[in-house]
């Protein structure tokens, strides 16, 4: 029993959430505490699910899951190596807590809330741990599909707008997407992420042309959804207008592209002759290019939650620059980065939600209103700012000074330390306005005598619970940096060396049978 | 024949790209739709095109199709249905608050909606007064 517990473990992840969704479709219009009872339990077994899966993952080879039993390359497999257990399991945390922040009254802006909420995370969940890239494509559309309702829950003229370039620019990237895949299966045969690795290897020079673009569309595509700057505008929009514990959620998003991209290129164009390279200078410079995006993005928010989303930005522009230095130790302190950037990222959405109902008509801009006065937002405010602006002692700092030192011997060290250096001064320096602003600054004396404020929303002790529980797990984050950057480092080892990927799923290369195609 | 496809994927995605960038949500849909054509046609093409032949084995035929492309092709048909179902709500949602059919939704300060719009995002309105 338990044995047979143990071998699909890789598939819980996408299971829990998907049963949880169907279940509260099911029981759509009962009691709200029903469908966040539910909600919740399906939150809790995932953080258990993909507890195991990091344990089980970390104890040596990548895991594999045949779907339906059929052989690789033939069928659907699911392959839990480190990175894909590191994804799930930072993708569980920010689920519990944006389905507590969620739970104190945001669900019930509108219907079927917790069902989508479900399967968006089946959606992410299946799209770090597949290892067939047609897989992929599919979920990332569910992912997408949930995240379009998500992002219009709650209503708003806002959101539409935002919806609509959101869903529009999306939907052409899976156009590009599909195209890619056509390219790949037409010239290589096959869909399965580790056999493309191996087909690759023998690609005749005549036809390596057609590989590499169809390697270039699928890193653009990738590089789409993690928004780097000639492909970003979407994003500082979309966060902006989403509800506070669906940009939470959305926080990990951008990341499941920065991981299919290192997957994709590590595992299956790097090693190939016809197309190593494929992902060079081009896409550090691109990455450089969205931090200064998104630092003058930061200058420039007239709202906190802009602000946030800004800084998502920015992080993701971090992110990218690991892909084309290709080396191991870069990639460890990346993957710290990640983890720590996307929690807080998700405690800031919260927070600044937070900080928009304690100002009331005002809400979350960032001009002179009412002062906000609770000493536990002001704490807040300050430990999330001095993290995101990559200050000491926080995970911020430690995640940018692995990352720095980590680059310093690239031929790029001098060009992404004063980047990254001088973005986190705009960084701080926006911030402290915008904290004096909300904090400090009384409204001009004229308007002091204006009606008083109508109602502040009531606050829930889930919001805060979920807000500072977060804030809590990237000072953990500090406090067990050790641990956590020796398993990403040991993630990263394993990336770089894709013949463990390949032969976990498919052990027998010699044995497959090939067929020439005309 | 692998000509005539050629030419029929160019002419639709092409069509679908100048429609996709017009300004009003209606052509913008419609180009996403043709887009999704050409993509579909193509995918099919990626298992190369054979004439008369079954996709599943049986005792009469001599050769076969590909099947994985028809799959595929059923999947991503599937889930470009579903898209532009949720693009066109999205779209005539967005017709219904702003009164305006354009891809940016500008805000119409004399409409009707106007007051559904302010009670939903007061700080956007706010601001303006306050700001100066």
């Amino acid at each position: 029993m338990n044995h047979s517990i143990m071998s699909h473990s890789p598939i819980l992840p996408i299971l829990i959430p998907f049963i949880a969704s169907m279940t509260l479709l099911m029981l759509s219009g009962r009691k709200a505490c029903l469908q966040r009872g539910i909600s919740a339990l399906a939150a809790i077994l995932l953080l258990a699910a993909s507890a195991h899966l990091l344990l089980l993952a970390d104890s040596g080879n990548p895991l594999t899951y045949a779907l339906g039993d059929w052989t690789p390359p033939f069928g659907i497999t699911l392959v839990a190596d480190r990175l894909a257990a590191l994804g799930v399991m930072v993708t569980s945390v920010l689920a519990a807590f944006a389905l507590l922040y969620a739970s104190a009254g945001f669900d019930q802006k509108g219907r079927h809330f917790h069902a989508i909420f479900q399967l968006q995370l089946v959606g992410i969940n299946g799209a770090f741990l597949t290892g067939d890239v047609f897989n992929l494509f599919v979920f990332f559309e569910v992912m997408l599909l949930a995240s379009y309702i998500l992002l219009a829950h709650g209503g708003g003229l806002n959101k539409s707008r935002a919806g609509f370039a959101y869903v529009t620019l999306n939907l052409a990237g899976s156009a590009v997407f599909l195209i890619a895949l056509g390219l790949i299966y037409g010239t290589l045969g096959t869909l399965n992420l580790a056999d493309i690795a191996l087909q690759l290897q023998s690609i005749p020079a005549e036809e390596s042309a057609l590989v590499r673009v169809a390697g270039a569309l699928l890193i653009t595509v990738f590089v789409l959804k993690a928004a780097v700057l000639p492909l970003s505008f979407w994003l500082p929009h979309a966060y902006a207008a989403a509800g506070p514990a669906v940009a939470a959620l959305f926080a990990i998003m951008t990341k499941v592209g920065i991981v299919a991209v290192l997957r994709v290129q590590m595992i299956a164009l790097d090693s190939a002759p016809a197309t190593t390279g494929l992902v060079g200078d081009w896409l550090v410079i691109a990455a450089l290019a969205t931090i200064v995006f998104a630092a003058l993005g930061i200058l420039a928010a007239k709202s906190l939650q802009a602000l946030v989303a800004w800084l998502v930005l920015g992080s993701a522009g971090v992110l990218l620059i690991v892909p084309s230095l290709s080396d191991s130790l870069t990639t460890a302190a990346a993957l710290y980065y990640l983890v720590q950037s996307a929690i807080v990222g998700a405690a800031f959405f919260m927070l600044a939600d937070l900080i928009r109902d304690a100002r009331g008509r005002a809400g979350d801009g960032l001009f002179r209103a009412e002062k906000v006065t609770s000493i536990s937002l002001q704490i807040g405010f300050l430990l999330l700012a001095a993290t995101a602006a990559g200050l000491p002692p926080f995970s911020g700092f430690v995640g940018k000074l692995m990352l720095l030192s980590a680059v310093s011997q690239s031929s790029m060290a001098a060009a992404i330390w004063a980047v990254i250096l001088v973005s986190g001064l705009l960084t701080t320096v926006a911030l402290a306005k915008a904290g004096s602003r909300l904090f400090w600054e009384a409204p001009p004396e004229d308007e002091i005598h204006q009606e008083p404020i109508a109602q502040a929303a009531v606050r829930s002790w889930r919001q805060y619970l979920s807000t500072f529980g977060l804030i809590a797990v990237s000072m953990l984050l500090v406090i067990f940096a050790k641990p956590v950057s020796d398993f990403t480092q040991r993630t990263a080892a394993q990336l770089h060396e894709p013949s463990q990927y390949i032969d976990a799923v498919i052990p027998d290369h010699a044995a497959i049978p090939r067929m020439t195609r005309p | 024949m692998e000509a005539m496809l050629a030419i029929a994927i160019g002419l639709l995605s092409s069509c679908g790209v100048y429609l996709m960038l017009r300004a009003r949500t209606f052509p913008v849909i419609l180009g996403l739709t043709l887009l999704s054509y050409a993509v579909n046609l193509f995918l099919f093409a990626s298992g190369r095109l054979v004439v008369n032949a079954p996709p599943i084995i049986s005792s009469e035929a001599s050769h076969y199709t590909d099947p994985i492309p028809q799959a595929l092709v059923l999947t991503a048909i599937v889930i470009g249905f579903g898209m532009t179902a949720y693009i066109v709500t999205l779209a005539l949602r967005g017709l219904s608050e702003s009164g305006s059919d354009h891809v940016d939704m500008p805000e119409m300060a004399d409409d009707i909606n106007s007051e559904a719009a302010i009670a939903h995002q007061p700080p956007a309105t706010n601001q303006k007064e306050q700001q100066s």
